[in-house]
Parts: C-alpha cells; sequence; structure tokens
C-alpha cells in the first residue's frame, strides 16, 4: 500500500448535518472541544476566544463557514471537538480553532467539483466524495475578510 | 509548532476586569479612576476621557504576553484592540484605551461623579 502524502490527505470532519474535508496539512491538532469565552461584537461566526497551548485562540463555528444557516456546534451545549489549524497564509502562520461537532477519519480524496472559492469566507473551494458520503471541501488558506 | 507570537507590551502593568464573563485588560497607565458601585461593580475612567464600566476588577497584573490581533479578529468583531493574551489559562483583550470596545463602554448617569 502507498503511503499517501499529507498534501493529497483531509481530515474528515461532521457539524451538524455537513460533512466537510480539511486539507491535513492545514491541522495543527484536534483536541476535545474548548471552553469558549464569547466576544461581544463578534461576527456569528465567529464563537469567541479560548485558550490553547498558553496562547489565546480564536474559534470559529465550522458549521457556518460551510454556509451553513444555523451550526449545531454553536447551537448544542458543547461542539465535540476544536480543530486547531492554520488558516489564511499569512507568515508567520495564524492559527485559529474550528468548532465542530465531530472528528470522523483521515482519508485522501478527490475533488468531484471545484466551486472556485464560496461559502463564508471563500474557503469552500469544492465537493468530493468520500465513500458514499458528499463532504465540502475546505481550504483555510484561502481565507478572505469579506 | 505554533508561531512565534508577537510580544507588545510584556513589561507593563495591565488591569484585569471582568465584563459580559469576559476578561478584559486595561493597560494601568490609562486608568485616570475608579469607582466602586453597588456589588463589586466599578466605573473606571481613562485618560483619554473614556469610561468604562466592569463587573469586577479582579487586580493588577504585570508581564503579560501581548499577541496582536490576527486576520480572524479583524475581520470577525467589529472592535479595535491592542491586542489578545492569556492569564491564567484564559484569554484576554488587551483593549486599545483610545477606542474601548462598546461592550465595556459606560452609558449610565453617574459619569461625572468618578473621583479621580
Amino acid at each position: 500500500m502507498t503511503e499517501m502524502a499529507d498534501a493529497e490527505r483531509y481530515l474528515l470532519l461532521r457539524a451538524g448535518d455537513a460533512f466537510c474535508a480539511l486539507p491535513l496539512q492545514q491541522v495543527r491538532r484536534v483536541v476535545r472541544a474548548l471552553t469558549i469565552h464569547a466576544l461581544p461584537g463578534a461576527a456569528p461566526e465567529l464563537l469567541g476566544l479560548a485558550e490553547f497551548a498558553g496562547e489565546p485562540l480564536p474559534v470559529l463555528d465550522l458549521g457556518m463557514l460551510l454556509g451553513e444557516a444555523s451550526s449545531a456546534a454553536a447551537g448544542s451545549q458543547v461542539a465535540g471537538v476544536t480543530v486547531v489549524a492554520r488558516i489564511g497564509d499569512s507568515e508567520p502562520p495564524e492559527i485559529a480553532g474550528l468548532a465542530a461537532d465531530e472528528a470522523l477519519e483521515i482519508s485522501a480524496l478527490e475533488m468531484t467539483r471545484g466551486t472556485g472559492a464560496s461559502g463564508r469566507h471563500g474557503m469552500v473551494v469544492g465537493e468530493a466524495l468520500a465513500g458514499e458520503r458528499h463532504v465540502t471541501v475546505l481550504d483555510l488558506a484561502a481565507w478572505k475578510a469579506a | 509548532m505554533r508561531p512565534v507570537p508577537t510580544v507588545l507590551a510584556s513589561g507593563e502593568e495591565f488591569m484585569l476586569l471582568r465584563r459580559h464573563g469576559g476578561l478584559w485588560a486595561a493597560p494601568g497607565s490609562a486608568v485616570h479612576a475608579c469607582e466602586a458601585q453597588a456589588g463589586e461593580r466599578v466605573i473606571l475612567r481613562l485618560a483619554s476621557g473614556a469610561q468604562l464600566e466592569a463587573d469586577q476588577v479582579l487586580g493588577m497584573v504585570r508581564g503579560l504576553g501581548v499577541r496582536s490581533l490576527g486576520a480572524v479578529l479583524r475581520t470577525c468583531w467589529t472592535e479595535s484592540a491592542r491586542g489578545l493574551a492569556v492569564h491564567a489559562g484564559e484569554p484576554c483583550v488587551v483593549i486599545d484605551e483610545a477606542a474601548p470596545p462598546e461592550a465595556l463602554r459606560f452609558h449610565g448617569g453617574v459619569a461625572s461623579e468618578v473621583e479621580e
């Protein structure tokens, strides 16, 4: 069996009813849901701030980034996991948390459809099949301010 | 590996405040006066003239490692701030004394009664 390069591998996540795939090379860590401190005045997709490894970490609602009208991760009492990931393409890299309900598996994927940059902040770049499951492919490096 | 943080004011003294459940830090040099209200509530007047309201003043702390706001915060938060820090395992917003966040601004009617 051939070893997959990180560039070809994705972390599959669930946020509510939505499934998505993040390039594994953008993922730093998956941890049990971090405690989030709400930030008054924040946009809905910014759930708040958490502490990770002694550093302040903004935590985003993965469901809302996928363009879901309402997010199970934000709506549930406790999101299952926080994915600590590199976001944007700045140097030094910016790290943010993504609140998701579940981290499912690491898988090699082939994009079935490119969507261009869509979704909130333009990070939805396509769709893929993971087994029989349709997943939305995100590229966190494509973060846009708008 | 974590990114190298930008430390903006590691030796400066800050007043730690609790407001709306969150932790905030005001530069100590910017706090001109404060007055205790009912309970633990405190009204602060900054040297800039802005007045802040805190549910609780936790004390002064020196040596906060202040990190600049990243693109996520600048995009998804309408307020400005000097940066972010962590104190005792809790994230904390370090306020910009010239433009404190709306969540801390005092809008009550006893502003002029704050004693210096």
